[in-house]
């Protein structure tokens, strides 16, 4: 490939063509902004839309949380009733005492809208009935079959419809074009049809919600795992059906993505931009969009068999004799259940790299340019995120340990999971590095990869534990698994989102967000978050059981009511405190600082080198042409602390006669065409 | 929280529970080698993190240093990790077979006591092969949500007198659902069409009741919630794998007892099913 890349690949030149004859004709706002074909628009599209899903599902998370802490049949505790004793209550006085005693506390607001009115103990006791909620009425508490729709719900939106797409879908999207110096995608209508897809996904996701009058969802876990989600049952109805659905759509949309985004990659590269000069935000989309495209398909097989599990008599899944409260399945027998388990992960691993991989080239690239160093180890950093692709297909068994699979398999899938620690070690290593003698800012953008890198060591180590086959025994499916994920994916994934949203929010809107604003948004998250998933290792190690929607039938669970009850404090201020970042968001969009330069960081990677924000067509005239690598900060030889990729290094070297092209602000000379290559 | 007569705290509580099966020390050795070996390496990591955030803050009066990397410290954070994890990986293989692999040797090759649990939503239901130790005959016998097993007695050592394997025979007839008993370090998935095979031994005893005796009544609390009085103590056990709407209330009791006293409540039971199969 980069023997390629010094020359235009022809594909990009007739692009670029195209893309220039599009700035001249006025397009309809329906055509421009609705069903645009623009990377950019369709960037900002999914990012949009999954601002409005990250507040679905976490919400969804503070009624999980909620539940967790505030499950229906609280009791009086000891002190309370000595308390009463005390006060001269005894015998049947006493025991109706205890038997009105109104612990259960509803979910703030949603959960007497959802469950109806809630009434003391004694009215409830009396025979009396409250009004009903949108969802039937359980005195405003939920009820348990809801509870697993919640957690359900929450995982699949968060993973199907907001770091997937949120990743993938807007930062892959508007930054790739302009980071390799193309016009637009390979495919823009492709690209504009992958969002619409993924719309329809998200929105029947939603509906799955009000299909059943008692809002039954999809509750199998976002796992779905037959025969639980493979029989029709009330409690697996049509918004099982419903799910299996969207999840197909979602997958599709991620397909046609991945498609668009390695062809644009392979072959719309702007002349210089060999592959080993790709920024690192580019090289993670670029393999995560391979390992997207090989393990897609496999789950909307999965998802495709189950919908003829329980809809067409088929039993992919299903083995002979099931039997649910004394009926017979009749289409069951043949079937695999652990199959599923296979397939499923299949996918499914893969996908936590597809979701913690981009965040980890956006991180890279923060690092580079508010330490004003290079990246360190650039060439590793590469190898070891391919080596995480790669190792990422053969270690999906270790969700199975107890599933009942071959013990010989067990020990191999340790193996290959304890190797998959290596190269993200790499890349731990290589930011600290690149940390290591530079100039390091701290602004919100770097606060939250600082948060990323700091956070991640966290849930790197706790892989190990659980990668560990004989100790994976014991905290298998409880809350430590859900501490490692939420360290993944929130305090990892997540930071590198908001990271991502903070560092290009200028070049997106041509405004800057409020520094401060950003900074308290970092250190309440930071704080918040930790308190919400550190715990959870804690309750995890104790041997808490994950999906439970009531700790109260064990003695065991009993202890970790009150940090359960801190974790859901921490939660629901976790879920506040992101009203700052929601105002910073919107309100900078209307009044945001407005930039004074097309590139404020002084950063070195082709998108600053366009105009605030990119035209149509991403650059007005040709595109540039990539001079050198992208992380050349503080080159000794220059006079600035920074090489833009646009500009040879000759020109940028301190006794070059031409410094001020390089100075911040230059953007008149930014749109000429770049001068050609030196040799 | 609960306290035995004798003032020991039987719940636990920011840490692991304590182990009573053979294997439970072998499984918890390695948490503590995972922890102390990720404890340092986040200690260090995180502590280098903040001294070059408080070292290398910007300050233009510095000179940046500017490097692309290292080969050979790239070599040394490859190679240091990965022999580490190796290590670890292959100490943990034989752990491993000893719970899980029955075609390897360390796996017990003798059962002194083998029981069936189906699982369903939302109970687990134990068939006991009765007096002739065989299933499948008119003196089976099947409790629901209740495990009774010999203990395994050992000495001051801890080395076992008599060897007291227990093999549970694990299905489900409805959807999966999972045996985890937190003390014995078990978790298996009952997995439908399928049966498992899952072995423990239990080495301490479960608590008698004040008469002495083991296997009667129920554990209970005193009236503040906090001591068990007249009771035998129970280890509970939990299902781990979402079942469905009743999947946190899927608690079953395990008695771990000594054999003799085992023996007699498996006869008693035992009887009366042969009665019932002989009268129907």
């Amino acid at each position: 490939m980069s023997t390629t890349a010094a020359a235009p690949a022809p594909g990009a030149a007739t692009h670029a063509d195209h893309g220039a004859g599009h700035g001249h004709h006025e397009m309809s706002f329906l055509r421009k902004w609705v069903f645009s074909t623009d990377h950019k628009v369709i960037g900002l599209q999914y990012l949009f839309a999954c601002i409005f899903t990250l507040l679905l599902g976490g919400l969804l998370a503070l009624m999980v949380r909620w539940q967790i802490a505030y499950p229906a049949g609280a009791k009086p505790s000891a002190e309370q009733v000595q308390e009463w004793k005390s006060q001269g209550l005894s015998g049947a006085k006493l025991d109706e005492a205890i038997a009105n005693f109104d612990g259960d506390k509803p979910f703030p607001i949603l959960g007497e809208l959802l469950w109806g009115e809630e009434l003391s103990k004694a009215d409830v006791n009396a025979g009396m009935v409250g009004e009903p909620g949108l969802f039937g009425n359980s005195n405003g508490m939920m009820p348990a079959e809801w509870y697993n729709v919640a957690f359900t719900m929450h995982a699949s939106v968060m993973i199907f419809l907001v770091i997937i797409p949120m990743l993938t879908g807007a930062f892959g999207n508007w930054v790739i074009p302009l980071q390799i110096g193309a016009k637009d995608m390979a495919f823009p209508f492709l690209n504009g049809l992958s969002f619409w897809t993924w719309l329809s996904a998200a929105l029947i996701l939603c509906l799955s919600f009000f299909i059943d009058p008692a809002g039954i969802s999809a509750g199998a876990g976002w796992t779905s795992y037959p025969p639980l989600s493979g029989v029709v049952t009330p409690t697996a109805g049509p918004g099982q059906t419903l799910w299996c659905i969207g999840v197909i759509l979602g997958g599709t949309s991620s397909i046609m993505g991945s498609l668009n985004y390695i062809t644009t990659i392979v072959n719309l590269r702007a002349p210089g931009m060999s592959l080993f000069r790709m920024p690192l935000t580019t090289w993670s989309a670029f393999i995560t969009s391979i390992l997207q495209l090989f393990a897609t398909p496999v789950l909307s097989s999965a998802m495709a068999m189950l919908l003829f599990d329980r809809h067409m008599g088929t039993s992919f899944f299903l083995p002979e004799g099931l039997n649910f409260s004394g009926v017979d399945i009749p289409n069951a027998g043949g079937g695999q259940v652990i199959l599923w388990q296979h397939i499923f992960w299949f996918y499914s691993h893969p996908a936590v790299y597809i979701m913690i991989l981009p965040a980890m080239g956006i991180v890279s690239d923060i690092i580079a340019v508010w330490s004003r160093k290079p990246i360190f180890g650039y060439r590793p950093m590469v190898y070891s995120m391919s080596a995480i692709a790669g190792l990422g297909f053969v270690v999906w068994g270790h969700h199975m340990f107890q599933a009942g699979m071959n013990p010989v398999l067990g020990t191999t899938f340790m193996i290959s999971t304890i190797m998959i620690a290596l190269p993200s070690a790499v890349k731990v290593f290589n930011w600290l590095g690149t940390l290591w003698g530079g100039q390091i800012t701290f602004s919100p953008p770097l606060l939250f990869a600082l948060g990323f890198v700091s956070m991640f060591v966290i849930g790197g180590l706790s892989g190990i534990y659980m990668a560990n086959a004989p100790f994976d025994i014991f905290i298998h499916d409880t809350y430590f698994i859900v501490a490692h994920i939420h360290y993944v994916l929130f305090t990892g994934s997540v930071m590198g989102i908001f990271a991502g949203i903070y560092h290009w929010y200028p070049k997106m809107f041509g405004r800057h967000m409020s520094d401060g604003l950003g900074k308290l948004h970092f250190w309440l998250t930071f704080v918040f978050m930790n308190g919400v998933f550190f715990p959870m290792h804690i309750i995890g190690l104790g041997g808490y059981p994950r999906r439970y929607a009531s700790f109260r039938g064990y003695d065991f669970l009993a202890p970790y009511e009150g940090m359960n009850v801190f974790m859901t404090i921490c939660a629901m201020a976790l879920g506040l405190c992101q009203i700052v970042f929601l105002f910073n968001f919107f309100w900078s969009l209307l009044a945001g600082k407005k930039v004074t330069s097309d590139n404020p960081w002084h950063a070195n990677s082709l998108e600053w080198s366009t105009t605030t924000p990119p035209p149509h067509g991403n650059w007005i005239g040709p595109v540039p042409t990539a001079y050198h690598g992208p992380y050349e900060y503080s080159h000794p030889n220059c006079k600035e602390d920074y090489a833009p990729q646009w500009m040879p290094m000759q020109r940028v070297y301190a006794d070059a006669a031409a410094p001020a092209t390089a100075a911040p602000g230059a953007s008149g000379a930014v749109g000429a065409p770049p001068p050609a290559p030196a040799h | 929280m609960q306290v035995r007569p004798d003032g020991f705290d039987v719940t636990w509580k920011w840490w692991l529970p304590p182990a009573h099966s053979s294997f439970g020390d072998d499984v918890d050795l390695l948490f503590y080698w995972i922890f102390w070996i990720t404890m340092l390496t986040f200690v260090g990591v995180e502590g280098l993190m903040l001294y070059f955030c408080f070292k290398y803050r910007r300050n233009p009066a510095r000179k940046t240093i500017y490097t692309k990397g290292s080969h050979s410290l790239e070599v040394a954070w490859t190679v240091i990790p990965a022999v580490i994890l190796v290590a670890l990986g292959v100490a943990s293989a034989k752990t491993w077979a000893t719970t899980k692999d029955p075609a390897n040797p360390s796996f017990p090759q003798e059962f002194q006591t083998t029981v069936k649990i189906i699982a369903e939503q939302f109970a687990w239901k134990v068939t006991y092969p009765g007096n002739d130790k065989e299933f499948g005959t008119d003196d089976d016998f099947t409790e629901t949500n209740i495990l009774n097993v010999p203990f395994e007695p050992t000495n001051a050592d801890g080395e076992v007198i008599t060897e007291e394997n227990v093999r549970v025979l694990l299905s489900s007839k409805d959807v999966i659902h999972s045996l985890f008993i937190p003390v014995l370090r078990v978790k298996q998935d009952a997995v439908p069409g399928f049966l498992g095979n899952v072995w423990f031994d239990c080495q301490r005893a479960t608590y008698a009741g004040p008469d002495g005796k083991h296997l009667t009544a129920d554990s209970k609390y005193s009236e503040d919630g906090r001591t068990l009085v007249d009771w035998e103590e129970s280890y509970e056990i939990a299902c781990a794998e979402l079942c469905g709407l009743g999947h946190s209330q899927m608690r079953m009791q395990l008695k771990a007892v000594p054999r003799a006293d085992w023996e007699a409540w498996v006869k008693v039971k035992s009887d009366a099913a042969k009665a019932r199969a002989a009268g129907g």
